[in-house]
């Protein structure tokens, strides 16, 4: 009895409950199937309209799986496939067509919507990628008695110019061709292109102008290079020589201003341009200290306002005289100290 | 005592009972969270999830949230919520009949803190040009996934963009690598490995800490020469041994210094030839980059890929110009 009871426990309260708990999950499991079918229905509508058909298709195999056992979706599927199929092939026959023809735009344009329709077409990708962008080398395949320099001869006009052949064929300068090899033939453009400015015929020009002094000229022959190849740094160099040595000529001048221009525009590690700039500021100090002592003497006669004019004029000289600072601040106070006492007098 | 044994061992059949049933009720709470399909998988959002949590668990790429995203329609997780999580590429190229998906690569050279030039960009500027990616939805990729994509085996976010710095300059470092970290970006540096070291260069200690930080390293040449073009009185004998030269020696040295292999090279001056491109293959090589302005469809000639160079006296709206991201075409 206690066993049957038991049993029946079981049953009632564990088992029950268990089955009935499935049943309520493949509800909610058909429940959410259902919603997430209709929404990729919609999609699938809009992709179909715009015969995005890769789109549609992979949205109708996954409500395929939701839906395995319905017997219209599988057709949808089966139906679409063999148009995609259908689409690629006649796109991808009449890209051929084109191509054979010379016309490579619109062999272009059915090759792109073969892959528009089939994504994984491995000819039409074959097509653009490969066949549309121009060989770079052609194939020569030996024949008895050929000799690397020979070959050069045939293709190249020139037997001495074996090297290119050798080195893209990975072969010994001095091996004998097997008859029946293919080798890569590439095409020798460097000897048809032109370069766009010739650098070292510039630089040329640059130093030549350099050693003639002529550094005005020189600089927009270096910027060229540069604007060119930013990072040359032998026009770096000649750039920074030329501004150096114009700084230099205008300190002979005795034309210290423009000379500390032209040392401040030279990269600050060339050599000797911080020892030139150094020579500079001690003309402005040596200018200054004669300003300054000039100011100093008016002070002493009384001329303020006269003082204060000569250490504002060394101070444009030389702004960093710290003496000139000081008693133009001081002669100031002074001065209104005076005009005060002229007030209350 | 008999009694007592037969309390236990009843005790004992519902206790394993429950330890059957328990596995059996967890699977079902499983199945109606989770249902893995072979290309694609649904979840049911919890609260602790995110559109990058689920990338990173379902597509192994916490970068890839923008793929759950696009394909629910959703900005953002809601709890409860019933997503599609497509495993594999579901629009690769983005071809569509009206045009198709072009992917623009940013390419700088120097940066300042104030003063701008043709070549060298303002650290304000570029600090205002990368906020405007981060602020209109832009995604900055990885050659890895440029390539991938110019392949069409990978499908990349709407607005990919691709940033590219050229030289090795220290600017690069002091002005541009912060300012990319604060943005959550990631560029790729084309060094010239004869410049590295040198006074306004970067140094090997600092390309390698933006190695590590994630930065893309590859290959400029050596010395920067142009290489599509003869020098001087150079033969050609001589031309293709120097081709050789500046292609496997900065190669091997970004090996040796970074234990990176490149992949990638940026032709100097943007020039290139067949026979530069050629000894590019021939070292393994699988893309190389010029600096002709314009977006590249997933057709372009892996070896000519364009780049934009940014100019440092460009205004952002001249900066816009150059982020195509959809080409207008008839693919009808």
């Amino acid at each position: 009895m206690k066993r049957y009871l038991s049993r029946t426990f079981f049953l009632t309260f564990i088992m029950v409950p268990f089955f009935l708990g499935c049943a309520d999950l493949m509800k909610i499991q058909d429940r959410d199937n259902h919603i997430l079918t209709e929404k990729l229905q919609t999609k699938v509508k809009e992709y179909e309209k715009l015969d995005d058909l890769q789109l549609a298709l992979f949205h109708w195999q996954i409500i395929g799986r939701l839906n395995p056992k319905d017997i219209k979706v599988e057709k949808k599927i089966s139906n679409l496939k063999t148009k995609i199929d259908k689409e690629a092939k006649r796109h991808f026959n009449k890209g051929l067509v084109y191509y054979k023809q010379n016309s490579l735009e619109s062999a272009q344009k059915e090759f792109l919507i073969t892959l528009r329709y089939q994504p994984d077409h491995k000819d039409a990708l074959f097509y653009l990628k490969e066949r549309f962008n121009t060989n770079n080398y052609m194939k020569y395949t030996v024949k008895r008695g050929d000799t690397i320099s020979k070959i050069a001869k045939t293709f190249y006009r020139n037997p001495h110019l074996y090297f290119p052949i050798a080195y893209f064929n990975d072969l010994n300068l001095a091996a004998i061709l097997m008859p029946g090899t293919i080798l890569k033939i590439i095409t020798l453009e460097p000897m048809i292109t032109e370069q766009l400015i010739d650098i070292e015929k510039e630089l040329n020009v640059a130093r030549d102008l350099l050693k003639r002094k002529k550094y005005n000229d020189t600089l927009p022959v270096l910027e060229k290079i540069l604007d060119y190849d930013p990072t040359n740094s032998e026009a770096e160099n000649l750039k920074n020589t030329a501004y150096y040595k114009m700084g230099e000529m205008l300190y002979l001048k005795k034309e210290y201003r423009s000379s500390l221009k032209m040392f401040k525009r030279v990269d600050p590690d060339y050599k000797g341009v911080k020892e030139s700039i150094s020579k500079v500021n001690l003309r402005f100090k040596k200018q200054a200290d004669e300003h300054y002592r000039k100011g100093v003497k008016h002070y002493i006669n009384e001329e303020l306002k006269k003082a204060i004019e000569e250490w504002e004029k060394a101070l444009t000289v030389y702004p960093a005289h710290q003496d000139a600072k000081k008693y133009i601040k001081a002669t100031k106070r002074l001065l209104k100290k005076l005009d005060k006492i002229k007030d209350t007098n | 005592m008999w009694l007592k044994a037969n309390k236990i061992n009843s005790l004992f059949k519902y206790l394993s009972l429950f330890c059957i049933l328990l596995p059996v009720l967890t699977a079902c709470a499983a199945f109606s969270s989770k249902r893995i399909y072979k290309d694609f998988v649904i979840v049911k959002a919890k609260s602790e999830d995110s559109l990058s949590s689920l990338a990173g668990e379902y597509l192994k790429d916490m970068s890839k949230g923008w793929v759950i995203a696009q394909f629910n329609g959703i900005k953002n997780i809601t709890t409860g919520e019933k997503l599609i999580i497509p495993i594999k590429p579901f629009d690769r190229g983005r071809l569509r009949i009206y045009g198709l998906q072009t992917v623009p690569i940013l390419t700088y050279h120097r940066f300042s803190r104030k003063k701008a030039d043709k070549m060298v960009v303002t650290e304000a500027s570029f600090d205002a040009q990368m906020k405007y990616l981060k602020e209109n939805g832009y995604h900055v990729i990885k050659l890895d996934q440029l390539l991938d994509l110019l392949n069409l085996k990978y499908q990349a976010q709407k607005k990919s963009v691709v940033i590219t710095i050229d030289g090795g300059w220290r600017s690069c470092h002091e002005i541009a690598f912060p300012i990319l970290k604060k943005y959550g970006f990631q560029a790729t540096l084309f060094i010239y490995t004869d410049f590295i070291g040198r006074k306004k260069a970067m140094s090997w200690e600092q390309v390698k800490e933006m190695s590590e930080n994630g930065f893309d390293i590859q290959c400029h040449s050596k010395t920067h020469r142009n290489l599509a073009r003869l020098h001087g009185d150079e033969t050609l004998n001589d031309y293709v041994k120097a081709l050789d030269r500046e292609i496997s020696l900065s190669t091997k040295q970004i090996k040796q210094k970074l234990d990176k292999q490149c992949k990638y090279f940026a032709y100097p001056f943007g020039e290139t030839n067949s026979m530069v491109i050629e000894v590019l293959k021939k070292y393994g090589y699988h893309a190389a980059f010029t600096i002709t302005r314009g977006s590249n469809p997933f057709f372009i000639n892996n070896f000519m890929i364009k780049r934009s160079v940014i100019y440092g006296t460009f205004n952002l709206r001249e900066f816009k110009k150059n982020l195509i991201v959809f080409t207008k075409a008839d693919l009808k």
